[in-house]
């Protein structure tokens, strides 16, 4: 086998964990999971199908129905360069240092990588394009013809976009490596980076007005620098052979390209980011002494500050929370409630405020992982006398430092949009800020149950841990209720606010009684 | 200071550690040693308040691990055979963050900072992050750690690995100044030229079990360390 087909299976052995179906699971968990992922695929396709119907007859009533297709590529396509670039930071740069130590070629590294984010992206082209033309040619019942050729066009169309967003990967990798703090400028782009996509996103209706409105405009670009979507729209609405081996051609020619470019800046760029800022020469300083409690805090802020990735899954929430906030302020009033498709004239704005920054806690929770986190330094508070409650609260005061002092100022500017009285203001803010507290505890109980101290990545951790899923839904689950619960009983606004009140209180009183007792056992037997 | 008493730790089904028992007095110095797999590591996990344990007792200075964790750590000090430490940490931020668990006088700690750290020629690196140490380098900063707290028992699995000559030669130093100072040392390792210069007791385990103890003198009254461990485990 070559150099290159044994990286290939070990890389696609790892990055789609298929060592783990090896595992010991029992055939009905195994048989659950294949299950699962059934049912989830199949809504996603279906959900896609239906967006393409929908799509298909708003651009069939101006004629334009010859644009859906395209859209949908340059839809895949964005999708596909956004994720790789976001991948390619851990996977394209995020080495093993063994691996060059071994008599493989530079260029052999980096087209395995290459290779596996092109499968990856496959995952992505299967669930846009594929229903979407399906769908597409069913509505305008095209023959044979237009499925072969939309085959083609799907086979190759990963390729491109991949390549694009590994560069752009690329760049920010060689900018990264370049600058001393790391963790912050990647933490900052990543978030410019969404918030542009959640513009676009949020304006998507805006934006296909405007393309029917300027469609000669479109066609310009197109014909000028969209040449691939225009080969694209040829081969489909045309079946043209010969732009079929253009696309093919391009496709293929651009990810030779890249690796034969980078090959050589790629190991210079991984050894750059390898290397840590070792220049400064430790100059003694006045120490101040601290408690326990504000040490293991301290310890918590600079772990969560120093993960990249924490930051992001954890503070999403409150930070757009907070631009939709500065928006109630400028822009448009009824901005959030826009973006959540709720009807502001069927519940008092009051409440619609606390459900909607209610939603936000359980996903700024850093305590379902937050045992998980400390990974194997766990040996760290175990064998020093701090008592575990400190712990636990460590990590509970965390949560409440990152969520809190964001979610006040969002209250407050949400206060002054929409005129709310200052009792109207606090009583927001001390519901909110007792939820935050329940919902620390929750995610603290749901890790000690399922935690994961052996994760190879953060990524693994924060994002695909059980104990986040959960830390997560359970307590959106219970939220949904509590609205259901307003909607049944008709009760009065005072009355609904007190009764959650008096209901979170006695969440928070139960939880503290299982950490205090089973909280501090199972914590005290793992290791 | 540290007494071990019918340890026994299993994982499932299996026997990890088999009944054990170890006294090590103030100012002596232990030595453990034995295979891959023998069960070192389990024993040191059990003394330290890593890993619970089924059956039997261990006390540091008359303090049982299992009813009083908090008091036994506070009066000892571990250092892993892999040195894990919060790399996210510069290595003077990680030093005071030990110390402040450990309520370290302010003057005190700085000055066995400064000269744990100077010893150890790691001093004009600890305001880097630690992700940017070597191995050596993060040994060396358990080290220090370790020592900051002045703890009466220091519990060590394989603390030379990792360590260059000067840096073991050091360690070797310090660990017999503070064994005259009355401190007590368990520790570890697979070294046994270094084990039987160092130590006044050994034990030697197999299987779980112990198979020889005693005094450094009685174990090498037959041949070097490195022959009685070979006579007794040789042939496992």
């Amino acid at each position: 086998m070559s150099k290159l087909l044994l990286l290939l299976k070990v890389d696609i052995i790892r990055t789609f964990s298929l060592d783990k179906l090896k595992s010991n699971k029992s055939k009905i968990k195994k048989i659950g999971i294949v299950i699962i992922a059934l049912l989830l695929a199949i809504s996603l396709l279906s959900q896609v199908g239906m967006y393409t119907y929908m799509g298909t007859n708003f651009f069939m009533k101006y004629g334009l129905e010859k644009y859906v297709l395209p859209l949908i590529y340059f839809l895949c396509g964005f999708t596909i360069f956004y994720s790789t670039v976001y991948r390619a930071k851990s996977y394209l740069f995020g080495c093993d240092d063994n691996i060059f130590a071994m008599p493989i070629k530079p260029s052999v590294i980096l087209a395995s990588k290459v290779i596996v984010l092109t499968i990856l992206s496959y995952v992505i082209t299967t669930v846009i394009f594929v229903p979407a033309f399906i769908t597409y040619g069913i509505m305008l019942k095209l023959g044979i013809m237009y499925y072969v050729y939309a085959f083609l066009a799907y086979i190759f169309m990963p390729f491109l976009p991949t390549v694009l967003g590994c560069i752009f990967g690329y760049i920010i990798g060689y900018f990264t490596s370049k600058v001393n703090n790391k963790k912050i400028f990647e933490t900052i782009l990543t978030y410019a980076t969404i918030l542009i996509i959640m513009y676009l996103s949020f304006n998507v209706q805006t934006l296909a007005l405007k393309f029917v409105n300027n469609v000669e405009l479109v066609n310009k670009i197109l014909g000028s620098v969209g040449f691939l979507i225009n080969s694209f729209m040829a081969i489909i609405s045309r079946y043209s052979f010969k732009d079929l081996l253009i696309y093919i051609f391009t496709n293929i020619v651009s990810m030779v390209l890249f690796i034969a470019i980078f090959k050589n800046s790629y190991v210079r760029i991984l050894q750059n980011l390898k290397v840590e800022n070792t220049k400064k020469k430790y100059i003694e300083k006045e120490h101040k002494s601290k408690s326990t409690l504000a040490t293991l805090v301290l310890k918590e802020l600079k772990m969560y500050f120093s993960i990249p990735i924490y930051i992001l899954n954890t503070s999403f929430g409150v930070v757009i929370m907070l631009f939709a906030s500065i928006a109630t302020l400028f822009y448009d009033k009824n901005i959030l409630f826009k973006m959540m498709e709720i009807d502001v004239t069927s519940v008092p704005i009051y409440l619609l405020l606390i459900g909607v920054i209610a939603f936000c806690i359980p996903l700024s929770s850093t305590t379902d992982c937050g045992i998980s986190i400390e990974g194997k330094n766990f040996w760290i508070l175990k064998t020093m006398p701090i008592k575990i409650k400190d712990v636990f609260l460590s990590k509970i005061i965390l949560n409440m430092l990152i969520v809190l002092p964001l979610m006040i100022i969002d209250i407050i500017i949400f206060g002054i949009s929409f005129k709310l009285t200052i009792v109207q203001v606090l009583t927001v803010i001390a519901l909110t800020s007792i939820l935050n507290l329940a919902c620390s505890m929750f995610g603290l109980i749901i890790n000690l149950k399922f935690p994961r101290l052996d994760f190879i990545s953060y990524t693994h951790v924060v994002k695909q841990s059980f104990s986040v899923f959960l830390g997560i839904f359970v307590p959106l689950i219970v939220l949904l209720g509590l609205g259901a619960l307003y909607v049944a009983l008709k009760l009065s606004i005072d009355t609904y606010i007190l009764i959650v009140f008096a209901l979170l209180l006695a969440i928070i009183v139960l939880q503290y009684n299982i950490l205090k007792s089973w909280g501090i056992r199972k914590f005290n037997s793992l290791n | 200071m540290l007494k071990i008493i019918n340890l026994t730790k299993r994982y499932g089904d299996k026997i990890a550690v088999d009944n054990i028992s170890i006294e090590v007095k103030p100012g002596e110095i232990f030595g453990f040693v034995g295979h891959n797999g023998a069960g070192k590591t389990t024993t040191i996990k059990c003394i330290v308040g890593i890993l619970a344990f089924e059956e039997g007792n261990i006390s540091i200075d008359g303090a049982s691990i299992k009813d009083e964790p908090i008091k036994c750590k506070e009066m000892m000090a571990y250092i892993p055979d892999n040195p894990d430490i919060y790399e996210n940490l510069t290595g003077i931020q990680y030093l005071n963050f030990v110390s402040d668990i450990y309520n370290v006088e302010k003057n005190l700690r700085r000055n066995l900072i400064d000269k744990y750290s100077k010893e150890f020629e790691i001093y004009e690196n600890l305001d880097n992050v630690i992700s940017s140490y070597s191995h050596g380098m993060k040994q060396k900063l358990a080290v220090i750690s370790a020592l900051v707290h002045s703890p009466k028992l220091l519990v060590l699995d394989e603390p030379f690995v990792g360590l260059d000559p000067k840096a073991q030669f050091k360690l070797k130093e310090i660990m017999e100044n503070l064994c005259n100072e009355g401190m007590s040392i368990f520790f570890s390792s697979h070294v046994l030229a270094v084990v039987e210069k160092l130590c006044t007791k050994i034990a030697i385990i197999n299987k779980g079990k112990i198979v020889r103890i005693g005094s450094v003198e009685d174990i090498t009254k037959e041949g070097s360390l490195e022959d009685v461990f070979m006579a007794t485990l040789g042939d496992e």
